[in-house]
């Protein structure tokens, strides 16, 4: 996989200017961003989830990342600018770190997040992941998987989720309860709605859920939480529990793990 | 080789053969309610069964499948032979004259009964059936029954590996499959908690001694003595070793080509407690604690399993 030149991004030449949105969630690329990018627009342009349907909201949004469409492209975009990535904080441009930028993380809890990224790489066909899903935890567990380690990732942005430019936001609230975090979204992102915009727009994220998680047409619904459980034999979330307590030991963050 | 290990291991060859040209719906056939491999049982034999005489000094060893019916029917021709002031595993342990019968009681064909009427005491048999399905003397007669339980966890893993290396039983493409069926009362013998629910209401009766798998792993020696008290087989500290010697895990798997021929290989696997975290599914894992906590936990046997430190992670 190619993506851009970190010294890219961390030069002064690709400066992220006030108040733009750079999203990031790590691992679970497909589901967890995918539905937060979805989210984040409705909220942000006020969309018709209609017209989104029609739209590819992957390819609107773009990685950061990823060479295409690059980052001379993403400099010409018109502001506010949404922006996807996956990178861990300490490789973001410095305006994200000085404040200048708003940053929407979405973290998801890692059993999910591991079965949903196991099934993606198998699923994507430039990784044709071969491996047993055994394998995979082993490596996710090992931090040898892109991206890095999920655990310093995490807990990287956990550092900053009081920060004024930073929302922190959990993938499973988004199914406890999505009118609080449409709310919270609204408030983050300065956009004004009344109480009757506001519950349509609750809605539309309703359905966009629904859809994501339930609809058969995806691969075994993997939007759903506690989706590890049919998966996790009992000696693996054993090994794994252990592996957390390790990595995340001093950390104050939580996840629900099934609703 | 003893006579009785030529039978057995003879029977079983026989009944894979036949397996083997079978489709996988012929593999079991249902008598009263319940499913059984179509190669080693009949309903001739169900029939006769019913008819079946038994002694006061029969010993019976009853157990669901998969809970370690070999390994103590190991221990317990031992001390069979011990009583009769043989030596186990040496060749006059073996009654040359007597044509020993598959030691599985409703396995073969429906003329074995009569064929045990005329072995000599004390006979020894097990058998894998609930306790309203096995012939009704026995609980006349009051012979000594050892029930053998083991944890389901263990059981259904043990079970999944079983039935698809052995071609009497249908084979499963997935765990999960398997599960289900275990679940949903799809196994040949039958329901492991119904099996379990019935056998409860015996497990108070004099005649009958409750032991479990976990138990005996983790203290053969006790068990040992236990049992040979239960039937009244006085027992000398030699041998009591030469017993536990022979009933190690190790020593039957290594002699298992003799014993069981080319069975061994499908039936001595791990021997071990478990094993279940390695196959169950943390979802798998909630529905068998849930089934448990309903139909078993409460009951005597269901107490008798430490379910709380066998199959709790």
């Amino acid at each position: 996989m190619h993506f851009v030149n970190l010294d890219d991004l961390c030069s002064p030449h690709f400066l992220v200017s006030k108040m733009e949105i750079v999203m990031f969630c790590q691992g679970n690329i497909y589901r967890g961003t995918g539905l937060l990018q979805e989210v984040v627009y409705l909220v942000s342009q006020g969309a018709d989830p209609d017209e989104i349907g029609l739209m590819n909201i992957d390819e609107q949004l773009p990685v950061l990342e990823y060479p295409q469409p690059g980052l001379d492209i993403i400099k010409e975009l018109t502001s506010p600018r949404l922006i996807k990535s996956h990178l861990p904080y300490r490789f973001l441009p410095s305006d994200l770190h000085n404040g200048n930028s708003k940053v929407i993380y979405m973290a998801r809890n890692p059993k999910d997040l591991v079965v949903s990224y196991y099934q993606f790489h198998r699923s994507l066909r430039t990784m044709s992941y071969r491996g047993t899903f055994q394998e995979f935890c082993r490596r996710f567990m090992n931090d040898k998987l892109g991206y890095g380690s999920w655990f310093e990732h995490v807990q990287e942005f956990w550092e900053h989720h009081m920060d004024a430019n930073v929302l922190f936001l959990k993938y499973e609230d988004m199914h406890k309860d999505l009118a609080t975090m449409v709310e919270q979204l609204v408030r983050f992102l300065g956009v004004s709605y009344d109480k009757a915009q506001l519950e349509s727009m609750v809605e539309h994220c309703h359905q966009l859920i629904d859809q994501c998680c339930n609809a058969e047409a995806l691969p075994v619904g993997r939007g759903r939480v506690g989706l590890w459980k049919d998966i996790f034999t009992v000696s693996m979330n054993e090994k794994f529990d252990l592996v957390y307590k390790q990595k995340m030991g001093k950390c104050d963050l939580t996840f629900d793990f099934y609703l | 080789m003893e006579k009785s290990r030529k039978t057995f291991i003879g029977l079983i060859d026989e009944a894979i053969a036949a397996a083997n040209s079978m489709r996988c719906d012929e593999l079991l056939f249902s008598y009263k309610g319940i499913l059984y491999p179509t190669t080693l049982c009949s309903p001739e034999t169900f029939k006769a069964l019913e008819s079946f005489e038994a002694r006061r000094d029969d010993v019976i060893l009853a157990g669901y499948p998969k809970s370690g019916t070999n390994w103590l029917s190991q221990i317990l021709t031992d001390l069979i032979a011990i009583s009769q002031k043989k030596t186990p595993g040496s060749e006059s342990s073996a009654n040359a004259e007597e044509q020993e019968e598959f030691p599985y009681l409703e396995v073969g064909d429906a003329e074995k009964y009569e064929r045990m009427s005329k072995l000599s005491s004390p006979r020894f048999m097990v058998t894998h059936l609930r306790p309203e399905n096995l012939p009704i003397s026995i609980f006349q007669n009051n012979a000594k029954i050892l029930l053998l339980i083991r944890n389901p966890k263990d059981v259904a893993t043990s079970f999944f590996h079983f039935s698809n290396r052995l071609a009497t039983l249908p084979s499963y493409e997935t765990w999960d499959d398997f599960f289900t069926n275990f679940m949903t009362k799809k196994m040949p013998w039958g329901c492991y908690f119904e099996y379990l629910s019935e056998w409860n209401k015996y497990a108070e009766k004099e005649n009958i001694m409750t032991i479990t798998y976990e138990e005996v792993k983790e203290n053969p020696a006790l068990s040992v003595k236990n049992i040979a008290t239960f039937f009244g087989i006085p027992l000398t500290e030699e041998q009591l070793q030469l017993v536990l010697e022979r009933s190690s895990f190790q020593s039957m798997k290594k002699n298992s080509d003799k014993t069981h021929g080319s069975f061994g290989n499908i039936l001595f696997r791990k021997g071990g407690v478990s094993d279940w975290k390695n196959i169950f599914s943390e979802d798998q894992n909630e529905k068998m604690d849930k089934a448990f906590e309903e139909q078993i936990a409460g009951t005597k046997l269901g107490k008798k399993l430490k379910y709380d430190l066998y199959c709790k992670a």
